[in-house]
Protein backbone atom coordinates (compact mmCIF):
# COMPACT_ATOMS: atom_id res chain seq x y z
CA UNK A 1 0.00 0.00 0.00
CA UNK A 2 2.59 2.31 0.88
CA UNK A 3 4.58 1.70 -2.69
CA UNK A 4 0.86 2.40 -4.47
CA UNK A 5 0.91 6.30 -3.59
CA UNK A 6 4.71 6.45 -4.92
CA UNK A 7 3.40 4.71 -8.27
CA UNK A 8 0.76 6.89 -8.56
CA UNK A 9 2.67 10.04 -9.14
CA UNK A 10 5.18 8.45 -11.33
CA UNK A 11 2.71 7.59 -13.67
CA UNK A 12 1.05 11.35 -13.67
CA UNK A 13 4.73 12.25 -14.70
CA UNK A 14 5.00 9.80 -17.63
CA UNK A 15 1.80 10.88 -18.91
CA UNK A 16 2.86 14.92 -18.68
CA UNK A 17 6.13 14.27 -20.10
CA UNK A 18 4.62 12.42 -23.85
CA UNK A 19 1.49 14.83 -24.02
CA UNK A 20 4.32 17.84 -23.72
CA UNK A 21 5.87 16.45 -27.56
CA UNK A 22 4.25 18.20 -30.43
CA UNK A 23 5.25 17.43 -33.56
CA UNK A 24 6.07 20.31 -35.73
CA UNK A 25 6.47 19.45 -39.20
CA UNK A 26 6.71 16.02 -41.03
CA UNK A 27 7.80 15.11 -44.67
CA UNK A 28 8.02 11.58 -46.16
CA UNK A 29 10.17 11.42 -49.34
CA UNK A 30 10.67 8.10 -51.42
CA UNK A 31 13.73 6.74 -53.45
CA UNK A 32 13.86 4.37 -55.97
CA UNK A 33 16.86 1.53 -56.74
CA UNK A 34 16.94 -0.67 -59.83
CA UNK A 35 18.12 -4.36 -60.49
CA UNK A 36 18.48 -4.97 -63.51
CA UNK A 37 16.70 -8.20 -64.52
CA UNK A 38 13.67 -10.48 -66.71
CA UNK A 39 11.22 -7.40 -65.91
CA UNK A 40 12.34 -6.43 -69.76
CA UNK A 41 14.47 -9.33 -70.91
CA UNK A 42 14.34 -8.75 -74.48
CA UNK A 43 13.38 -5.25 -75.87
CA UNK A 44 14.48 -5.85 -79.31
CA UNK A 45 15.88 -8.29 -81.78
CA UNK A 46 15.98 -8.31 -85.60
CA UNK A 47 17.41 -11.58 -87.88
CA UNK A 48 18.80 -11.15 -90.97
CA UNK A 49 20.18 -13.59 -94.03
CA UNK A 50 22.36 -11.50 -96.14
CA UNK A 51 22.32 -14.03 -98.55
CA UNK A 52 20.19 -17.14 -99.48
CA UNK A 53 20.76 -20.19 -101.79
CA UNK A 54 19.21 -18.42 -104.77
CA UNK A 55 20.57 -14.68 -104.21
CA UNK A 56 23.03 -14.35 -106.54
CA UNK A 57 22.34 -12.43 -109.77
CA UNK A 58 23.15 -15.43 -111.58
CA UNK A 59 22.58 -17.79 -109.68
CA UNK A 60 25.35 -20.19 -108.21
CA UNK A 61 27.64 -22.82 -109.68
CA UNK A 62 26.40 -26.09 -108.17
CA UNK A 63 29.91 -27.81 -109.10
CA UNK A 64 30.80 -25.67 -106.17
CA UNK A 65 29.03 -27.02 -103.37
CA UNK A 66 30.64 -30.61 -104.32
CA UNK A 67 32.18 -32.35 -101.39
CA UNK A 68 35.63 -30.84 -102.49
CA UNK A 69 34.45 -27.62 -100.68
CA UNK A 70 31.94 -26.11 -98.57
CA UNK A 71 29.78 -23.80 -100.31
CA UNK A 72 29.36 -20.78 -98.20
CA UNK A 73 25.14 -19.93 -98.00
CA UNK A 74 26.86 -16.25 -96.94
CA UNK A 75 26.18 -14.76 -93.54
CA UNK A 76 23.31 -13.94 -91.36
CA UNK A 77 23.06 -11.52 -88.32
CA UNK A 78 21.26 -11.11 -85.44
CA UNK A 79 20.79 -8.35 -82.96
CA UNK A 80 19.27 -7.86 -79.70
CA UNK A 81 18.12 -5.39 -77.33
CA UNK A 82 17.79 -6.56 -73.50
CA UNK A 83 18.27 -5.67 -69.78
CA UNK A 84 18.10 -9.48 -68.17
CA UNK A 85 21.67 -10.60 -66.46
CA UNK A 86 21.16 -14.01 -68.10
CA UNK A 87 19.05 -14.39 -71.13
CA UNK A 88 19.13 -18.20 -73.05
CA UNK A 89 17.61 -17.82 -76.84
CA UNK A 90 18.01 -20.56 -79.76
CA UNK A 91 18.38 -20.20 -83.15
CA UNK A 92 17.09 -23.05 -85.06
CA UNK A 93 17.94 -23.65 -88.67
CA UNK A 94 15.08 -25.22 -90.81
CA UNK A 95 16.19 -26.55 -94.22
CA UNK A 96 12.72 -26.82 -96.57
CA UNK A 97 13.61 -29.97 -98.30
CA UNK A 98 16.24 -31.12 -101.25
CA UNK A 99 17.31 -28.24 -103.74
CA UNK A 100 14.69 -28.94 -106.56
CA UNK A 101 15.37 -28.01 -110.16
CA UNK A 102 12.89 -24.76 -110.81
CA UNK A 103 11.30 -26.17 -113.97
CA UNK A 104 11.38 -30.01 -113.42
CA UNK A 105 10.24 -30.70 -109.71
CA UNK A 106 10.94 -34.48 -110.22
CA UNK A 107 15.03 -33.12 -110.61
CA UNK A 108 16.16 -32.40 -106.95
CA UNK A 109 19.61 -33.00 -105.40
CA UNK A 110 20.43 -33.59 -101.46
CA UNK A 111 22.53 -31.72 -99.53
CA UNK A 112 24.27 -31.18 -95.96
CA UNK A 113 24.31 -28.08 -94.37
CA UNK A 114 26.75 -27.16 -91.83
CA UNK A 115 25.79 -24.76 -89.28
CA UNK A 116 27.94 -26.16 -86.33
CA UNK A 117 28.97 -29.49 -86.34
CA UNK A 118 31.98 -29.27 -83.82
CA UNK A 119 31.39 -25.82 -82.85
CA UNK A 120 33.92 -24.43 -84.97
CA UNK A 121 32.11 -23.86 -88.15
CA UNK A 122 29.66 -21.91 -86.19
CA UNK A 123 31.00 -18.36 -85.30
CA UNK A 124 30.31 -15.21 -83.88
CA UNK A 125 31.98 -12.12 -83.36
CA UNK A 126 31.46 -8.59 -83.04
CA UNK A 127 30.46 -7.09 -86.50
CA UNK A 128 31.77 -3.91 -85.11
CA UNK A 129 34.88 -4.46 -83.32
CA UNK A 130 36.32 -7.84 -84.96
CA UNK A 131 36.40 -8.88 -88.53
CA UNK A 132 39.11 -11.51 -88.90
CA UNK A 133 39.46 -14.71 -88.78
CA UNK A 134 36.94 -15.84 -86.70
CA UNK A 135 37.26 -18.44 -83.59
CA UNK A 136 34.72 -20.90 -81.15
CA UNK A 137 34.13 -20.13 -77.90
CA UNK A 138 32.73 -17.65 -75.54
CA UNK A 139 32.67 -13.77 -76.99
CA UNK A 140 32.84 -10.76 -75.25
CA UNK A 141 31.11 -7.85 -75.56
CA UNK A 142 32.90 -5.85 -73.48
CA UNK A 143 34.00 -6.91 -69.83
CA UNK A 144 30.58 -7.10 -68.89
CA UNK A 145 29.31 -9.37 -71.25
CA UNK A 146 29.74 -12.82 -72.93
CA UNK A 147 27.99 -15.25 -73.92
CA UNK A 148 28.09 -19.23 -74.99
CA UNK A 149 26.91 -21.56 -77.97
CA UNK A 150 26.14 -24.93 -77.81
CA UNK A 151 24.51 -26.67 -80.79
CA UNK A 152 21.60 -29.60 -78.92
CA UNK A 153 20.81 -31.98 -82.08
CA UNK A 154 23.59 -31.43 -84.39
CA UNK A 155 24.12 -34.20 -86.87
CA UNK A 156 20.59 -36.02 -85.54
CA UNK A 157 17.82 -35.06 -88.50
CA UNK A 158 14.54 -36.41 -89.29
CA UNK A 159 14.08 -37.93 -92.53
CA UNK A 160 11.23 -35.79 -93.44
CA UNK A 161 11.08 -32.49 -94.44
CA UNK A 162 11.70 -29.54 -93.32
CA UNK A 163 14.45 -30.58 -91.53
CA UNK A 164 15.47 -28.28 -88.14
CA UNK A 165 19.02 -29.08 -88.88
CA UNK A 166 20.44 -27.85 -85.65
CA UNK A 167 18.99 -25.54 -82.42
CA UNK A 168 21.79 -23.73 -80.73
CA UNK A 169 21.23 -22.62 -77.44
CA UNK A 170 22.36 -19.26 -77.18
CA UNK A 171 22.86 -18.17 -73.22
CA UNK A 172 24.29 -14.53 -72.52
CA UNK A 173 25.65 -13.60 -69.09
CA UNK A 174 25.55 -9.69 -68.14
CA UNK A 175 27.68 -8.35 -65.25
CA UNK A 176 26.73 -4.68 -66.89
CA UNK A 177 24.27 -2.45 -64.95
CA UNK A 178 22.05 -1.24 -67.96
CA UNK A 179 20.46 -2.34 -71.35
CA UNK A 180 23.24 -3.53 -73.69
CA UNK A 181 22.99 -4.04 -77.70
CA UNK A 182 24.80 -6.48 -79.36
CA UNK A 183 25.03 -7.62 -82.83
CA UNK A 184 26.15 -11.43 -83.76
CA UNK A 185 26.42 -13.11 -86.94
CA UNK A 186 27.06 -16.35 -88.38
CA UNK A 187 27.96 -18.36 -91.25
CA UNK A 188 26.65 -21.63 -92.59
CA UNK A 189 27.98 -23.53 -95.19
CA UNK A 190 26.39 -26.30 -97.88
CA UNK A 191 27.89 -29.46 -99.18
CA UNK A 192 26.55 -31.17 -102.50
CA UNK A 193 26.05 -34.98 -102.58
CA UNK A 194 28.24 -35.96 -105.06
CA UNK A 195 25.64 -38.93 -106.22
CA UNK A 196 22.52 -36.44 -106.36
CA UNK A 197 25.13 -34.35 -108.85
CA UNK A 198 25.68 -36.42 -111.23
CA UNK A 199 23.24 -36.75 -114.08
CA UNK A 200 20.81 -33.64 -112.72
CA UNK A 201 18.82 -31.78 -115.26
CA UNK A 202 20.61 -28.52 -115.98
CA UNK A 203 18.85 -25.53 -114.73
CA UNK A 204 18.58 -23.44 -111.21
CA UNK A 205 17.69 -25.66 -108.47
CA UNK A 206 16.69 -23.68 -105.15
CA UNK A 207 16.18 -24.55 -101.31
CA UNK A 208 15.19 -22.85 -98.34
CA UNK A 209 16.76 -22.40 -95.20
CA UNK A 210 15.18 -20.39 -92.35
CA UNK A 211 17.03 -19.14 -89.59
CA UNK A 212 14.55 -18.52 -86.20
CA UNK A 213 15.45 -16.72 -83.47
CA UNK A 214 13.14 -17.11 -80.17
CA UNK A 215 14.02 -16.22 -76.81
CA UNK A 216 12.87 -17.51 -73.61
CA UNK B 1 11.54 87.60 -70.84
CA UNK B 2 9.51 86.77 -67.94
CA UNK B 3 8.70 84.15 -69.50
CA UNK B 4 11.94 82.79 -70.92
CA UNK B 5 13.46 82.63 -67.61
CA UNK B 6 10.07 80.95 -66.17
CA UNK B 7 10.57 78.02 -68.86
CA UNK B 8 14.37 77.98 -68.12
CA UNK B 9 13.98 77.47 -64.22
CA UNK B 10 11.59 75.05 -64.92
CA UNK B 11 13.17 72.89 -67.17
CA UNK B 12 16.35 72.97 -64.53
CA UNK B 13 13.93 72.10 -61.91
CA UNK B 14 12.57 69.09 -63.64
CA UNK B 15 16.34 67.71 -64.65
CA UNK B 16 16.58 66.34 -61.21
CA UNK B 17 13.13 64.16 -61.59
CA UNK B 18 14.47 63.01 -64.45
CA UNK B 19 17.70 61.63 -63.44
CA UNK B 20 15.93 60.68 -60.28
CA UNK B 21 13.48 58.60 -62.61
CA UNK B 22 15.81 57.19 -64.29
CA UNK B 23 17.46 55.62 -61.09
CA UNK B 24 14.45 54.67 -59.31
CA UNK B 25 13.95 52.06 -62.37
CA UNK B 26 17.37 49.90 -61.33
CA UNK B 27 15.19 49.45 -58.19
CA UNK B 28 11.93 48.28 -59.46
CA UNK B 29 12.32 44.70 -57.63
CA UNK B 30 10.55 45.34 -54.45
CA UNK B 31 12.36 44.74 -51.18
CA UNK B 32 10.86 41.32 -49.54
CA UNK B 33 10.44 40.98 -45.89
CA UNK B 34 9.29 37.82 -44.49
CA UNK B 35 8.13 37.86 -40.72
CA UNK B 36 7.10 34.73 -39.16
CA UNK B 37 4.50 34.99 -36.06
CA UNK B 38 4.50 32.43 -33.54
CA UNK B 39 6.63 28.90 -33.83
CA UNK B 40 7.80 27.89 -36.71
CA UNK B 41 9.17 24.74 -38.69
CA UNK B 42 9.16 23.49 -41.90
CA UNK B 43 11.29 20.13 -43.12
CA UNK B 44 11.80 19.30 -46.74
CA UNK B 45 13.09 16.42 -48.27
CA UNK B 46 14.19 15.53 -51.81
CA UNK B 47 16.11 12.72 -53.80
CA UNK B 48 19.28 14.18 -55.71
CA UNK B 49 19.46 12.04 -58.63
CA UNK B 50 18.24 12.88 -62.20
CA UNK B 51 17.79 9.86 -63.59
CA UNK B 52 15.07 6.80 -63.07
CA UNK B 53 16.89 5.48 -59.19
CA UNK B 54 19.40 6.60 -57.47
CA UNK B 55 21.79 3.27 -58.02
CA UNK B 56 21.73 -0.41 -59.15
CA UNK B 57 21.23 -3.30 -57.34
CA UNK B 58 24.07 -5.29 -59.19
CA UNK B 59 27.30 -6.70 -58.58
CA UNK B 60 29.25 -4.88 -61.33
CA UNK B 61 32.28 -6.41 -62.45
CA UNK B 62 33.56 -2.40 -62.39
CA UNK B 63 32.61 -1.57 -59.14
CA UNK B 64 33.52 2.21 -58.64
CA UNK B 65 33.87 3.78 -55.04
CA UNK B 66 30.07 4.10 -55.15
CA UNK B 67 29.01 0.86 -55.32
CA UNK B 68 31.76 0.39 -52.73
CA UNK B 69 30.14 2.75 -50.46
CA UNK B 70 26.74 0.94 -51.26
CA UNK B 71 28.07 -2.31 -50.18
CA UNK B 72 27.85 -3.56 -46.23
CA UNK B 73 30.80 -2.63 -44.63
CA UNK B 74 30.38 -0.92 -41.56
CA UNK B 75 33.14 1.22 -42.12
CA UNK B 76 31.50 3.31 -45.13
CA UNK B 77 28.79 6.04 -45.10
CA UNK B 78 26.73 4.80 -47.76
CA UNK B 79 25.95 5.91 -51.43
CA UNK B 80 24.07 9.90 -51.35
CA UNK B 81 20.74 9.37 -52.64
CA UNK B 82 19.06 12.79 -51.66
CA UNK B 83 19.50 15.33 -48.86
CA UNK B 84 17.15 17.02 -46.11
CA UNK B 85 16.78 20.13 -45.01
CA UNK B 86 14.83 21.65 -41.71
CA UNK B 87 14.32 25.89 -41.43
CA UNK B 88 12.59 26.44 -37.53
CA UNK B 89 13.05 28.94 -34.97
CA UNK B 90 12.31 26.35 -32.36
CA UNK B 91 14.70 26.76 -29.25
CA UNK B 92 14.96 22.86 -29.86
CA UNK B 93 14.00 20.02 -31.91
CA UNK B 94 13.60 15.88 -31.70
CA UNK B 95 14.03 15.22 -35.42
CA UNK B 96 12.81 11.27 -35.50
CA UNK B 97 13.88 9.68 -39.23
CA UNK B 98 12.47 6.43 -40.15
CA UNK B 99 12.22 4.47 -43.03
CA UNK B 100 11.17 0.89 -45.06
CA UNK B 101 13.33 -1.62 -46.73
CA UNK B 102 13.83 -1.34 -50.33
CA UNK B 103 10.87 -3.40 -51.75
CA UNK B 104 10.46 -5.18 -54.96
CA UNK B 105 8.00 -3.32 -57.14
CA UNK B 106 6.96 -6.35 -58.98
CA UNK B 107 6.98 -8.71 -55.73
CA UNK B 108 6.27 -7.04 -52.60
CA UNK B 109 7.86 -10.35 -50.66
CA UNK B 110 11.41 -9.79 -51.87
CA UNK B 111 12.64 -6.56 -49.70
CA UNK B 112 15.97 -5.34 -49.25
CA UNK B 113 17.12 -4.01 -45.59
CA UNK B 114 19.48 -1.38 -45.73
CA UNK B 115 21.19 1.33 -42.88
CA UNK B 116 20.42 5.01 -43.63
CA UNK B 117 23.02 8.04 -42.80
CA UNK B 118 21.60 11.27 -42.18
CA UNK B 119 24.08 14.05 -42.30
CA UNK B 120 23.15 16.21 -38.72
CA UNK B 121 25.63 18.55 -38.84
CA UNK B 122 28.44 19.94 -40.59
CA UNK B 123 30.59 17.03 -40.29
CA UNK B 124 28.47 14.23 -38.20
CA UNK B 125 26.84 11.57 -39.98
CA UNK B 126 23.96 9.84 -37.83
CA UNK B 127 22.91 5.99 -38.96
CA UNK B 128 19.64 3.81 -38.05
CA UNK B 129 19.95 2.97 -34.37
CA UNK B 130 21.07 -0.68 -34.09
CA UNK B 131 18.45 -3.24 -35.08
CA UNK B 132 15.77 -0.71 -36.31
CA UNK B 133 15.15 0.91 -39.73
CA UNK B 134 14.70 4.49 -37.38
CA UNK B 135 16.92 6.88 -35.43
CA UNK B 136 16.60 10.09 -33.70
CA UNK B 137 18.48 12.79 -32.37
CA UNK B 138 18.03 16.46 -31.01
CA UNK B 139 18.74 19.93 -32.54
CA UNK B 140 19.26 23.33 -30.54
CA UNK B 141 18.52 26.61 -32.47
CA UNK B 142 21.32 28.96 -32.21
CA UNK B 143 21.14 31.86 -29.74
CA UNK B 144 20.77 34.86 -32.12
CA UNK B 145 19.31 32.68 -36.02
CA UNK B 146 16.53 29.90 -36.74
CA UNK B 147 18.04 27.06 -36.79
CA UNK B 148 18.84 26.23 -40.51
CA UNK B 149 20.07 23.07 -42.27
CA UNK B 150 20.26 22.94 -45.95
CA UNK B 151 20.81 20.34 -48.28
CA UNK B 152 21.90 18.17 -45.70
CA UNK B 153 23.15 14.17 -46.50
CA UNK B 154 21.30 11.23 -47.33
CA UNK B 155 22.85 8.09 -47.89
CA UNK B 156 22.39 4.28 -47.98
CA UNK B 157 24.25 1.34 -46.99
CA UNK B 158 22.52 -1.88 -47.85
CA UNK B 159 22.95 -4.49 -44.87
CA UNK B 160 23.20 -7.20 -48.00
CA UNK B 161 25.80 -7.85 -50.27
CA UNK B 162 25.32 -7.02 -53.80
CA UNK B 163 26.74 -10.53 -54.69
CA UNK B 164 24.43 -12.05 -51.86
CA UNK B 165 21.14 -10.82 -54.05
CA UNK B 166 22.71 -12.63 -57.14
CA UNK B 167 22.87 -15.75 -55.11
CA UNK B 168 19.66 -15.19 -53.80
CA UNK B 169 18.24 -14.37 -56.78
CA UNK B 170 16.46 -11.17 -55.90
CA UNK B 171 14.39 -10.28 -58.84
CA UNK B 172 14.89 -7.50 -61.09
CA UNK B 173 12.78 -4.12 -61.77
CA UNK B 174 12.48 -1.09 -59.53
CA UNK B 175 12.66 -1.36 -55.35
CA UNK B 176 11.17 1.71 -53.29
CA UNK B 177 11.68 2.88 -50.20
CA UNK B 178 10.15 5.65 -48.24
CA UNK B 179 11.94 7.70 -45.47
CA UNK B 180 9.66 9.12 -42.99
CA UNK B 181 10.63 13.15 -42.11
CA UNK B 182 9.38 13.69 -38.06
CA UNK B 183 10.14 16.97 -36.16
CA UNK B 184 8.96 17.76 -32.77
CA UNK B 185 9.40 19.42 -29.87
CA UNK B 186 9.11 18.73 -26.20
Amino acid sequence: MKHFWMVVPLLFLSVSLFADTVEQDRQTMQFAAFRPGDTNPVTNTTLNMITDLDSTSNGWDASGALTASNYSLGFFTWTLASNSKTLTFTLSFKISGPLVNEDYASSTMGYTVNFAPTGAMFNTTLISTYTGSLASGYYKLSTKVRDTFTCSNNGSVSSAYPQTACVFTYKLTNKSTTTYTTTRYGSATLVLNSNDYANRINGIYKATVTVTLTTS
Amino acid sequence: MKRKTLVIILMILSLPVVLFGVVSQSNLEPLKVNGVLGQFTNIAASVDYSGAYAFQLVDSTDNNNNYGYLESETNKTGIRIGSWSLVSNMDSLTITISHDDLVSASDSTWTIPYTLGVQKNASDIAFDDTGTSSMSFNLSKPSNSPLSLSNYGLFVRLDYTLSYLDTNSYPGGYYYSTITFVASSS
